[in-house]
């Protein structure tokens, strides 16, 4: 696949730009040169965006917003197609063909070959950045041949890095040595030990709790024992104490015994024998008295029934005279009522007579009222006239106010001016400008807030560094993450080890001085002068030996015992001297084992001084590689790595947010263009309208101007209108008035007509008004009325005057019988009379029937008593049968013995039941027990029980104690959960150590597989690739390292070396910069022509890689690239245009250059 | 009659793979005690006439004392509630000494583990038939001599048994639907196999489950049956949960998250579904990435800082009521040109991946971290029982291996000219 076409149609800094690269060609190669980098770099990512999609956040549409970023090409696919294509920014085919119609990703993926965008990267695409890391992964490898070729292979340059790094990775992971510690999976195993340990020793062991239970059971069953010995001792000491509680009990019980003897003859009496005998003495003295004043009381009453007479015939006859007697009230207010009621007759007909003189002919012989409906029919047919009288009134004077208002309008209607016309133009305009107005004045303030805060952020840009210059733009790209980590972890390993040499250097000061000071204290003088002290004390010695011999040749004994004497002194001062000489031997001999050491010491500590030496030495040149890396974005980094990496993310934070900011910008730009657009729309409208606005008002003002225009046009069309209307309506007025009094009128004709047929019933004339009507109506409903009262009245009293002579007939008939003498008496006051009479009898019947009645219970009374007096003789009679006497007197002293038998009987059972109760045994038992035993011998029996009990008893709260306490300890194993706990933690550590084993798994495997990788690469590819790198070397190089080769090639550490121009040979340690970026990339074209015999050919981007080549080697370069363009499509991006010169002035025609025109930024 | 079901307590077991992290639940290991004794509370709180524990109630290779004695304490909480309780042995209980030193209290019926044995409780008109593991592995049929079904009586039968073979479980005590059918019981309280439910159609069989999940082989909710039993009728069988902490598995797919932040949303949205359907219950999870991602090589590269964020999603979501056990990554990564791979190192991985040289490399990384791994990590329950099969464990870490130095090689060189 190769590039004919790339079009940059709205990408970054590019509108519609095309890169033409030609049809294919003998060598496909390409210079494109964009003058400022940016340019250059956005070409590149338009490439990447163009083949494998935007990336969804993108630096690129600063100029162009999201939407319309589009990339497209015109593609040679390999297999002699071409295809049109482009790509735009969507989340979804995102691919286009020439009619922006998506496109299958498939067409593209096959011109690929299946090439992913990070392997494309890594193998077709070389930039300076890697050029450096290759560069610089050479020297981490030292040149290994076999990691040089195959990172140069893979695109990986620092692929010596990778190694180390997962080397680095494994071990802090794990460590197979016993001792390490530090390694997280090691930590991970120590705690999980630790965890599992402690979970045991918390456990309860099986065999403690068999110990502590076994003691429980032993402990159970002897206080068992025990419990069940002192609870028979309390039993038998029970018994005895039970046995001498009753012993006073039963001594009683014999005398009781004795004393019942002589009453056994005594008769059993009843219990109530002397109460039923003190109670029927007593009752038969009361009933006697009471039964004389009972007789007395019954003769007194017999006379005083005799004295009293009673008049049975006028009691038989009672209920009549009383009913009659109950009428008289009646009768006599009947009498009065009839007069009353004559009168009111008499006044009823002078009414009558009066009404007919109103009523003159119109009065009927037999009056009757007026029907109710033909009354209530002409009420109505009154009210209705009136009604129409008013109504025909009301549709008169409309009729005349609505001719005047008619004649009004229409004249105003002649009178007005001509309607303008419709200001629908203006309107709409207006409308659309309202619209835009809030949008552009928010759009304009925004703006400013945008335009503020992108000058904010171009300063806060610059206090990023100490070293960044504030007025400058946002600097280039700046080095990536990984390399800043990279130098990171570099600087953190040299600072570790810088720290460790440090501190060893220290360390081995600190003992160099101590043993100095310890060989200070060692000094010679003390053995000097125990040497001599041994000089003299030898002289001594050898003087007393030879004293001693002279004293003995001149047999001085007692010379001889004072020299030797003095001999033993000098021997004894001469073994000290030789241990005191001794010690000083062995301080020597130390002395010279500790200046070795010190010797030792102190090279080593040289040693370490010269690799602090060494250490600060790499750490200068750390620096410098340090800046470098940053020297291509212009900025001077602090040395702090870490500081740097937050100044980077800090950097990609600001352009992103001035990438969105520019976007927001443009947006606002966009809306404050349309708000132009339409204002001048207005405008054009208004001015056609003949009411032209100011050119200088702003759009807020000029739509209120035009509203203004519309409302004034719109409000003098609304009066032309409202004019024609009120004439109309007062036309329509009129009309309407006028049929209303034609109603009118017409209403009134059917009344009278309806008038003439309500009257005839009543024979009234049709032409009398309805007032006059109801007034005759009324008269003839009250003649009617009065008239029915009169007869009525003529008929009530007839009635009370019949009632009256019927009840006076009955009245003397019974005169006539009862009471002859009141004859001639009014038959009102002889019922009167009689009455009074029968009142009398029966107050006699009365008294004479009370005294009768008394006379009964008085019988009754006398009765009882003799009763009563029967009974208590015979209850006497009956005691005196029980006691076996004779007379009711002997009773008392037979009952005071059978008492006394009674209660001597009872304390028996007492005892009897008392013993039972205290001595928990049969009286005859308890007896039997006692035997001849005393209280006292049961007391000194109860003393010995006490003891022993009391023994027991020590014995078995002992054992309890034992047994709480051995239970507690059995208690006290059980830890609950600690144990569990312990074993949770254990596993909380197995699970890490799982996913830590896991991952050091993955890591060692990984180094294993990249090891082995780079062997197999080295002993199957490896040739070729170096052949061609020999080649190309000598070429990148302009002949100054004239041959590549391997050194030790058949070792096992093979190196690669290159041959200088004067025939030294160098190794990468000892090459520049440029010579190992020149030395990275004739590996990487050769393997990249490698690559070409198996993969599709593609384009291959060769991004900068010639910055630090001067222009010799640039022209000896070219040539190299050339030849690869000979396989492919080879684009070089530069925005050096000595290279494009050299290029074109080296090729000739085998090379196009392009050049890009980026519009920089508004 | 009313019957609560256990089985499988496990008391005092481990909760497994819940990675040591500051938010873990230092009180896990009490989660089969408080669950056991919910159960009791249970029992006694809804009056059940019986409770039987088919089997397991121990951990075998565990020998605390202490748990052995807090069983009995319960059990004597039933008895001082009138509640009886049989209890059987399983494969773990016949292997642990706990299982012989402690006694019972009275009013619990341990069966022999000798011969099928009855207990019939007159006052309930039921008769309990069981025989409990001898030792950890019991092979044979043991239903096979249970004693037919008693005349007037309800027939419980209790078995600790993977029935015909079930892949989560050993297969113990194996035996056929036939040979319980065949008994005629009333009801087959059977114990094993940890998921609750119905073991065979058409027969009165179930399991209760293990009480308490206790790792993520575990999920969801866990406890025991409640079963009201009449004679001749279908006996009711009701799901009670007991557990304290609720297992949860759940997958967040990742397609097209392009940042960590996103990523992040979607996985406290997964972890609020987890809390909100375990009724009120502590969670502890573990998330497993799917899906095509732009993230895939950092989800690799830097799974520590991953694992960091998702604990503290954890915590946003329901601090103290959600733990993460493990987080696996099984994205995928973004493919915008296809599939195709780097031949040069695809050929010589292919190639160094048959060189026996490799294997001896390997092995010899294996054996080295072997020698420091404690054997019972290697156990078929443990974290690292993949590394027990030696040539699957070295095909996994080849293809661990590949996946690392494919990631490193494309992280080191991306941003590449961009």
């Amino acid at each position: 696949m190769r590039f004919r076409e790339l079009r940059l149609i709205a990408f970054g800094p590019f509108t519609d730009q095309v890169i033409d690269f030609g049809g294919p060609a003998a060598c496909d190669l390409h210079v494109v040169l964009g003058l400022n980098e940016a340019g250059k770099s956005s070409a590149l990512r338009a490439i990447h965006a163009l083949l494998f999609g935007f990336p969804h956040i993108t630096t690129d549409a600063h100029v162009h917003p999201y939407e319309r970023l589009r990339v497209g090409a015109l593609l040679d696919t390999g297999d002699g197609h071409s295809v049109e294509l482009a790509r735009v920014k969507a989340r979804q085919r995102d691919l286009r063909d020439v009619k922006d119609e998506p496109l299958d990703d498939s067409v593209l993926r096959h011109a690929l070959g299946g090439i992913d965008e990070a392997l494309y990267d890594r193998l077709f695409l070389v930039d300076h950045q890697e050029l450096r890391e290759g560069g610089a992964g050479l020297v981490v490898g030292g040149g290994d041949f076999g990691v040089s070729l195959f990172g140069a292979t893979l695109g990986a340059g620092n692929l010596a890095t990778v190694r180390r790094e997962l080397g680095r990775r494994g071990e802090a992971l794990f460590k197979a040595d016993g001792k390490a510690r530090k390694p997280l999976l090691n930590a991970g195993l120590l705690a999980y030990r630790s965890d599992m340990e402690q979970a045991r020793a918390l456990s309860v062991k099986p065999r403690e709790y068999e110990t502590a239970s076994a003691l429980v059971d032993r402990l159970t069953g002897e206080r068992r024992e025990k419990t069940s010995e002192v609870a028979g001792l309390e039993r038998e000491e029970r018994a005895v104490e039970r046995l001498a509680s009753v012993t006073g009990a039963l001594a009683r019980r014999e005398t009781v015994i004795a004393d019942l003897e002589p009453l056994d003859g005594v008769p059993v009496l009843a219990q109530d024998a002397t109460t039923r005998r003190e109670v029927s003495l007593e009752q038969r003295e009361r009933s006697t008295g009471q039964l004389t004043t009972a007789n007395t009381t019954l003769g007194r009453l017999q006379s005083e029934i005799a004295a009293v007479v009673v008049p049975e015939t006028l009691l038989e006859r009672a209920a009549e005279i009383q009913a009659l007697a109950g009428h008289v009230n009646t009768h006599e207010k009947a009498l009065g009522d009839s007069a009353n009621r004559s009168r009111e007759l008499e006044a009823q007909k002078d009414v009558s007579v009066e009404l007919r003189k109103q009523l003159g002919s119109a009065a009927p012989e037999h009056p009757a009222p007026v029907d109710r409906a033909l009354r209530t029919s002409i009420a109505k047919l009154g009210d209705e006239q009136v009604k129409l009288l008013e109504r025909q009134r009301v549709a008169e004077e409309q009729l005349q106010e609505c001719n005047e208002a008619n004649d009004q309008e229409a004249q105003a209607l002649k009178d007005a001016p001509a309607a303008p016309e419709a200001p629908d133009t203006i309107a709409t305009w207006t409308a659309a400008a309202a619209e835009r107005v809030p949008l552009a004045l928010a759009a304009a303030k925004q703006k400013g807030v945008a335009e503020r805060a992108i000058a904010k952020l171009v300063a806060t840009a610059g206090k990023l560094s100490p070293s960044f210059d504030p007025r400058a733009p946002l600097p280039a790209e700046p080095p990536p993450a990984a390399a800043i980590a990279a130098h990171q972890a570099k600087v953190e390993e040299l600072g570790t080890q810088f720290a460790e040499q440090r501190t060893e250097r220290d360390r081995l000061a600190r003992q160099r001085d101590q043993l100095q000071l310890q060989l200070a204290t060692l000094g010679t003088e003390e053995v000097e002068n125990a040497r001599k002290q041994m000089v003299t004390s030898r002289g001594e010695r050898d003087q007393s030996y030879a004293d001693l011999g002279s004293r003995l040749d001149e047999s001085d004994i007692e010379g001889a015992h004072r020299a030797h004497a003095e001999l033993g002194v000098a021997l004894t001062q001469a073994d000290e001297l030789a241990d005191l000489l001794l010690t000083q031997a062995d301080q020597v001999a130390q002395r010279g084992h500790l200046t070795a050491e010190v010797a030792e010491i102190i090279k080593q500590h040289g040693e370490r001084e010269e690799e602090l030496t060494n250490s600060a030495a790499q750490r200068e040149q750390l620096l410098v590689a340090w800046r470098e890396l940053w020297q291509p974005c212009t900025v001077t980094p602090l040395d702090d790595a870490d500081a740097m990496h937050k100044w980077r993310a800090r950097y990609d934070e600001l352009t992103a947010q001035h990438t969105d900011l520019a976007l927001e910008l443009a947006e606002h730009q966009g809306s404050l263009d349309g708000a132009k657009q339409t204002a001048d729309g207005l405008r054009a409208a208004l001015e056609a309208a003949g009411s032209p606005a100011d050119a200088d008002l702003p759009l807020e003002q000029l739509v209120e101007h035009a509203r203004l225009i519309v409302e004034r046009t719109q409000s003098a069309i609304d009066d032309q209108q409202k004019l024609v209307a009120d004439a109309d309506e007062a036309a329509k007025a009129f009309a309407t008035a006028k049929r209303g009094v034609q109603q009118a009128e017409k209403n009134l004709k059917d009344w009278n007509k309806r008038w003439a047929d309500a009257l005839q019933p009543l024979a009234l004339p049709v032409d009398m008004p309805p007032e006059a009507a109801r007034d005759t109506i009324g008269l003839l409903d009250d003649l009617a009325a009065n008239e029915k009262v009169a007869a009525d009245l003529g008929h009530r009293i007839e009635r009370i005057t019949a009632n009256y002579d019927a009840y006076a007939g009955t009245v003397t008939a019974l005169a006539g019988t009862l009471a002859p003498d009141l004859q001639e008496t009014d038959a009102l006051q002889l019922i009167r009379t009689l009455n009074q009479r029968v009142e009398a009898a029966k107050t006699a019947a009365t008294k004479r029937s009370q005294l009768e009645d008394r006379e009964g219970v008085a019988v009754e009374r006398i009765a009882e008593l003799e009763e009563e007096l029967r009974d208590a003789e015979g209850v006497l009679s009956r005691l005196c049968k029980q006691a076996q006497c004779t007379a009711a007197e002997e009773l008392p002293a037979i009952e005071e013995r059978a008492a006394l038998r009674d209660e001597l009987r009872h304390e028996l059972e007492e005892l009897d039941k008392r013993i039972v109760e205290q001595g928990e045994q049969p009286v005859v038992e308890l007896q039997q027990l006692l035997g001849e035993r005393t209280g006292d011998d049961l007391a000194a029996e109860l003393a010995t029980h006490h003891d022993t009990l009391q023994s027991a008893r020590s014995e078995l709260e002992a054992l309890v104690e034992q047994h709480t306490k051995a239970i507690a300890a059995l208690g006290e194993l059980d830890h609950g959960t600690e144990a569990a706990l312990e074993r949770e933690r254990a596993e909380h550590e197995a699970a890490l150590i799982g996913e830590l084993a896991e991952r050091y798994l993955a890591e060692r495997a990984a180094a294993v597989l990249l090891t082995r990788a780079i062997a197999f690469h080295r002993e199957h590819s490896a040739t070729p690739i170096l052949e061609r790198a020999e080649q190309l070397l000598p070429q990148l190089t302009a002949d100054s390292l004239t041959r590549l080769f391997v050194d030790d090639e058949d070792g096992d550490h093979p190196i690669l070396m290159a041959r200088r121009d004067n025939g030294g040979e160098l190794g990468v340690n000892g090459m520049s910069d440029g010579a190992l970026d020149q030395l990275y990339l004739a590996l990487r074209l050769a393997a990249l022509e490698h690559h070409l015999d198996a993969l599709p050919p593609l384009p291959v981007l060769l991004d900068d890689i010639l910055v630090n080549f001067d222009e010799q080697r640039v022209a000896t370069t070219v040539p190299a690239l050339a030849e690869i363009a000979q396989r492919t499509q080879v684009v070089v991006l530069t925005h050096h245009q000595h290279v494009a010169t050299i290029a074109q002035d080296t090729l000739g025609d085998r090379v196009r250059v392009h050049r890009l025109e980026a519009v920089s930024v508004a | 009659m009313r019957l609560l079901h256990l089985a499988d307590l496990h008391l005092d077991s481990p909760m497994r793979g819940l990675s040591a992290h500051e938010g873990a639940p230092d009180t896990a290991a009490s989660c089969t005690r408080e669950a056991f004794e919910a159960a009791v509370r249970f029992a006694l709180e809804e009056d059940v006439s019986l409770v039987v524990i088919v089997g397991d109630v121990y951990d075998g290779d565990w020998q605390d004392v202490s748990t052995g004695m807090f069983f009995a304490r319960q059990l004597a909480l039933l008895r001082g509630g009138g509640i009886p309780a049989v209890v059987i042995s399983g494969n773990h209980d016949a292997a642990s000494r706990i299982t012989r030193q402690i006694t019972l209290p009275k009013g619990t019926s341990v069966l022999s583990t000798k011969m099928p044995e009855t207990v019939v409780f007159a006052e309930l008109g039921v008769a309990v038939h069981g025989q409990g593991f001898a030792t950890r592995e019991v092979t044979e049929n043991l239903a096979a001599n249970y004693p037919p079904a008693l005349p007037d009586l309800i027939n419980i039968g209790l078995l600790h048994t993977s029935l015909a073979g079930h892949p989560d479980h050993d297969s113990y005590a194996a035996c056929s639907a036939q040979d319980l059918e065949r008994l005629g019981y009333d009801y087959w309280a059977l114990g094993h196999i940890h998921i609750r439910g119905r073991a065979c159609d058409g027969l009165p069989a179930f399991y209760s489950g293990c009480i308490q999940g206790r790792s993520v082989r575990e999920c969801g909710p866990h406890g025991g049956l409640l079963v009201e039993l009449e004679r001749g009728d279908e006996p009711t069988v009701e799901p009670v949960n007991f557990d304290v902490l609720r297992w949860s598995t759940a997958e967040v797919d990742c397609t097209s998250v392009e940042t960590l932040d996103d990523l992040l949303k979607r996985a406290r949205s997964t972890l609020g579904g987890l809390l909100s359907d375990a009724d009120g219950l502590p969670v502890a999870c573990r998330l497993r990435l799917a899906g095509e991602t732009p993230l895939h090589n950092w989800l690799l590269a830097e799974s520590e800082q991953l694992r960091a964020e998702l604990v503290l999603a954890a915590n946003d979501v329901a601090a103290d009521m959600l733990w993460l056990g493990g987080v696996s990554t099984a994205t995928r990564p973004l493919r915008k040109g296809g599939a195709a791979r780097d031949p040069e190192l695809v050929r010589a991985l292919e190639a160094v991946v048959e060189d026996e040289r490799t294997g001896k490399e390997l092995d010899g990384a294996l054996d080295e971290l072997l020698a420091r791994i404690p054997s019972e990590l290697l156990d078929a329950a443990g974290p690292l029982a993949w590394l027990a099969d030696r040539d699957a464990a070295r095909e996994r870490v080849i293809d661990l291996g590949r996946a690392r130095l494919s990631t490193d090689l494309d992280v080191a060189s991306a941003g590449r000219g961009v």
